[in-house]
């Protein structure tokens, strides 16, 4: 009697796990009404048990767009009257083994800033101030550099793309102060 | 009708099939989430503590609020946070071999998912599929196969018995679930690209060559590439469309396989093309879930051996952790009359300079089995087809050259066995 409960309990279990991975998944990019329906009645059912499980997820990588944007970090700090470049953070700049953790970081609190992200996007750009052992309140200013793949309709032949070169663009994004010890 | 239902929904469910899949799925899950965290030693506190990018009070605004588990919400200080951190390791480590299995993937996985909920600013794709593997592991019944417990275990069973651990088995939903986890992640990746244009155009991968981070290839490569990067685009969006085939009930076992194989190249060309962090290798570990291996293989190999022989006994062992299909018929050829029975024409003077190994000419079960036999390395190497762990060093045993070596080596290693008068000798 206690197995059949038992094996009925995981027959439910795996039947909502199964319901629950498909929902939560399900595009959000979808406009078919079947999607949208889902997205309005189904997805709120079924996000508590993801989140609390930790299985959220959306496969969408690379996809429906590949990232075009290509991004570099310049980090200046003021020093006697004039901006003076301390260090360009690049794939490069990093070890292998830290590039993606630390790209990562960069594109989602430093790239994406916005007033919400900021305060998370100066603690990203203070780091430097421990890398670079720069005095209390040194103030810093980061520059992006980014060129944006070009968006082709068709694919190009090898000779387009060995005449392409990409257009480079700079922004000043905030100036912050290195913290106080 | 009840009746039938019930009972369909138990052979679904509940069939039982090898354990070993999801054995060594636990294995590569500790080992490819340690070393992908081991890289992050010296950016944990950076990362994860109240000192770093992302205090606790700033979560809130930048994070989901609701439902989140982590550990790392009471744990701030760095080096707390450090210590939390090779808690996880270890736990990871365990996890990997197989010391007591259950309770470190429980660990680990747990861990994992409050390091990942504490600061999902930097979290990849492959991450969010360490989090589903390591939450099936911890549901799943039996992932001792390919344990350090389990060896000992087996180890202590052929002292008693000279026999090994039956192979050991699972009730089928783990797999379900896994199978259905990967089948929904092709899928739902298909439908994002279908609504796209790249994709459907043909130029996805072409933009993706050019990008200067994600792409090994230096530009002037990457532009030689072009051409082929527009079939690959398409093909890539057929091998995801076909894991729909999966869903189809009582399909033939190749169709998975050339499913999985595909995944293999497809993966396997993202991982050397491009440097796009760990999610290949953990999609080469969730593949390693859905090898279904079958429980028995009733065409037996004979395997003729010295028993007084400690070397000889420690060596057959070694095979029989390999036999996970149990075709191995271990026969000591002091057996005089198991040794006639099987081997008639083979002396007493052959057996005892090599190991002699049976393969099965007919697999009929009606009719006698009869053996063609091999000795020495030329054994072994027949053997290594065979036995699924060992397939895949079989194809090296067959280069040109290797074979005069690797009779050279076994004759060298049974000439010294000869010499050892106890039952502990190892050369």
């Amino acid at each position: 009697m206690h197995r059949r409960i038992l094996q009925a309990a995981i027959v439910a279990f795996s039947i909502w796990h199964m319901f629950c991975v498909l929902v939560f998944s399900l595009p959000r990019e979808a406009q078919d009404p079947v999607s949208r329906w889902s997205r309005t009645h189904l997805v709120p059912l079924t996000t508590p048990y993801m989140w609390m499980t930790s299985q959220w997820q959306l496969w969408n990588l690379f996809a429906p767009e590949p990232m075009r944007r290509v991004t570099y970090y310049t980090v200046d700090r003021f020093d006697q009257g004039t901006w003076k470049h301390i260090v360009t953070l690049n794939p490069s700049s990093f070890p292998w083994w830290r590039r993606h953790t630390q790209y990562k970081l960069f594109v989602n609190a430093v790239e994406e800033w916005n007033k919400t992200n900021r305060p998370v996007g100066e603690r990203v750009i203070q780091q430097v101030c421990v890398t670079e052992k720069l005095p209390p309140h040194t103030a810093l200013r980061l520059t992006y550099t980014y060129t944006i793949i070009p968006q082709i309709m068709k694919p190009e032949t090898s000779a387009w793309w060995n005449v392409w070169r990409p257009e480079w663009f700079s922004h000043t994004a905030f100036i912050t102060r290195c913290p106080s010890l | 009708m009840i009746e039938h239902v019930t009972h369909a929904l138990r052979h679904f469910f509940f069939q039982p099939i090898s354990a070993v899949g999801f054995g060594l799925m636990r294995a590569a899950f500790g080992t490819v989430a340690g070393l992908y965290y081991l890289m992050q030693w010296t950016d944990v506190t950076q990362y994860y503590s109240n000192a770093g990018v992302l205090p606790t009070d700033l979560m809130p605004s930048l994070q989901r609020g609701t439902y989140v588990f982590t550990i790392l919400q009471y744990v701030t200080e760095p080096s707390p946070v450090f210590w939390l951190y090779v808690l996880l390791l270890i736990a990871l480590l365990c996890t990997a071999l197989g010391i007591r299995p259950r309770i470190a993937t429980v660990a680990s996985t747990l861990l994992l998912f409050s390091f990942h909920e504490r600061n999902q600013m930097i979290l990849l794709g492959g991450d969010v599929l360490l989090r589903n593997i390591g939450f099936l592991l911890i549901l799943c019944p039996n992932i001792d196969a390919f344990s350090l417990k389990r060896a000992h275990a087996q180890w202590s069973h052929w002292i008693k018995t000279q026999t090994l651990l039956p192979t050991p088995t699972m009730p089928i939903w783990p797999y379900r679930l896994l199978l259905w986890q990967m089948i929904v992640l092709y899928l739902t990746s298909l439908w994002y690209k279908l609504i796209g244009i790249p994709w459907t155009h043909g130029t996805a991968i072409q933009i993706v060559l050019h990008h200067g981070y994600f792409s090994r290839l230096d530009p002037a490569m990457a532009n030689r590439l072009m051409a082929l990067a527009v079939p690959a685009d398409y093909l890539s969006m057929i091998w995801e469309a076909l894991w729909f085939v999966l869903l189809i009930p009582h399909r033939p076992p190749w169709v998975k396989r050339w499913i999985l194989f595909g995944g293999i190249l497809f993966h396997g060309s993202i991982f050397l093309l491009m440097d796009a962090g760990s999610f290949s290798l953990v999609i080469f570990t969730a593949y390693l879930g859905l090898l279904l291996f079958p429980l028995t293989d009733h065409r037996t190999i004979v395997v003729l051996y010295d028993g007084h022989c400690g070397l000889c006994r420690r060596s057959v062992f070694v095979l029989q952790l390999f036999d996970w299909l149990h075709r191995l018929r271990l026969v000591d050829l002091h057996d005089t009359n198991a040794r006639k029975k099987i081997a008639p024409r083979l002396t007493s003077q052959q057996l005892n300079a090599a190991m002699h190994v049976g393969i099965p000419v007919n697999t009929s079960r009606s009719s006698p089995t009869a053996y063609r036999f091999m000795k020495g390395f030329d054994a072994f190497r027949a053997l290594s087809g065979h036995l699924p762990a060992l397939r895949i060093i079989a194809p090296l045993l067959y280069v040109p050259g290797i074979a005069p070596i690797g009779r050279r080596v076994y004759a060298f290693i049974a000439r010294k066995r000869l010499r050892c008068s106890h039952a502990d000798c190892l050369t």
